[in-house]
């Protein structure tokens, strides 16, 4: 390859390094969680997880996802994201009136909860929840959001 | 290697490696986060390009003149950026993230500096000037700082610390970063410190003489 060619190759190089480098300053990737994540293998801090759990039993619900937060950064877990959807759905039900925001807001961690769910997650083991799985969760947020009729929180 | 090989392609990418994981930062549950150079980095990153110039370890008039083609002179633009940022982000690395260090550090790389620059030191002692300048926050940050600040375990380990955190008003400690952290960093310096030598340098001088085929670089 000649000089001239290489300077050139060399200049689309460095330009296609900067755009990426500049990318991963702005978006802030999480390269080895969401890795991990993609893999099943994601990190979780069960301590973190099992203050938020508390946290959510006692109604603490925005002290909950906060923990939930700090368990699960990468949002890759699909039991941690449950319980984060759960909270949005507690907080926002009423049996007379509810908070559709809030609602909505429980939407996006009960899909991420779906998609990243395997046998085994969700046990059972929570007698404080009427839904047990993500797409019982799922389906009743979606049932709720614009019901105006008194009805009872699960 | 070429020299065109050198300047279009080994040294942005090695400089673009180096601004690249200079802000990356290892927490200890595994998340990532990339911080941006802050604006005294870019003040010191500026004082180092131009202590480079000015003993002669880095010749930008070589790379940017009339006598070459203008991919030549986009590839010393390229360069020169590069190296700017580069150093903007290696200091990043060394400094400190919080607390009275992060202020400390800033003063002393920038009278290390200063000095360096009023000395009129040579290229090999600005360059043995540099290495003392980041292996010493490297020990400092990664090292002593990192040592201090992770969680302790035991009753007089987590005394001793109570009793420093204390002493100190808190302003010491730093935030605990993963082991892997102080790897990649100490693989960044050395990316840094290669890039650096392999600068053109004032000495070699403009031209490539056919009879003794002298480069622009040091070999």
């Amino acid at each position: 390859m000649k000089d001239e060619q290489v300077r050139i190759v060399g200049l689309v190089v460095a330009a296609v390094l900067t755009a990426f480098v500049v990318s991963v300053y702005v978006n802030q990737p999480q390269i080895i969680s969401e890795t991990l994540a993609g893999i099943g293998l994601a990190q979780v801090d069960r301590e973190a997880f099992e203050r938020g759990r508390d946290l959510f039993h006692q109604d603490e619900f925005v002290a909950a996802r906060l923990e939930f937060e700090r368990a699960d950064p990468s949002r890759a877990d699909a039991k941690t994201q449950f319980y984060t959807a759960y909270s949005y759905y507690r907080e926002g039900c009423g049996f007379f009136r509810q908070n559709d925001e809030l609602l909505e807001e429980g939407l996006e961690p009960v899909e991420r909860a779906i998609a990243r769910a395997t046998d085994g997650d969700f046990p059972g083991d929570d007698r404080d929840i009427d839904l047990k799985t993500p797409e019982a969760l799922k389906e009743e947020i979606e049932a709720r959001i614009g019901f105006s009729l008194p009805r009872r929180c699960k | 290697m070429t020299a065109a090989v050198r300047e279009a392609i080994l040294l942005p990418v090695l400089f673009l490696t180096v601004a690249l994981l200079g802000g990356l930062r290892i927490a200890e549950d595994v998340s990532w986060s990339w911080q941006h150079p802050p604006l005294f980095t870019l003040v010191l990153a500026l004082l180092l390009v131009g202590t480079l110039v000015r003993c002669r370890a880095f010749a930008p008039e070589h790379l940017m003149n009339q006598s070459r083609s203008t991919p030549e002179q986009l590839n010393g633009v390229v360069i020169l950026l590069t190296v700017f940022v580069a150093s903007a982000q290696a200091f990043n690395l060394v400094t400190p993230d919080m607390g009275l260090p992060r202020p400390l550090f800033v003063v002393l790389f920038f009278i290390l500096l200063l000095n360096t620059l009023a000395s009129s030191a040579d290229r090999s002692q600005f360059l043995g000037s540099l290495l003392v300048i980041f292996g010493s926050g490297f020990v400092l940050k990664f090292i002593v700082l990192s040592a201090l600040s992770r969680s302790p375990e035991g009753f007089f380990p987590r005394l001793f610390q109570w009793a420093f955190e204390e002493l100190t008003l808190g302003m010491v400690l730093q935030p605990e970063l993963h082991a892997s952290t102080g790897y990649i960093a100490f693989l960044t310096l050395v990316l840094f410190a290669y890039g650096l030598i392999r600068l053109p340098t004032a000495e070699s001088g403009g031209t490539v003489p056919a009879a003794t085929g002298t480069s622009l670089y040091r070999r």
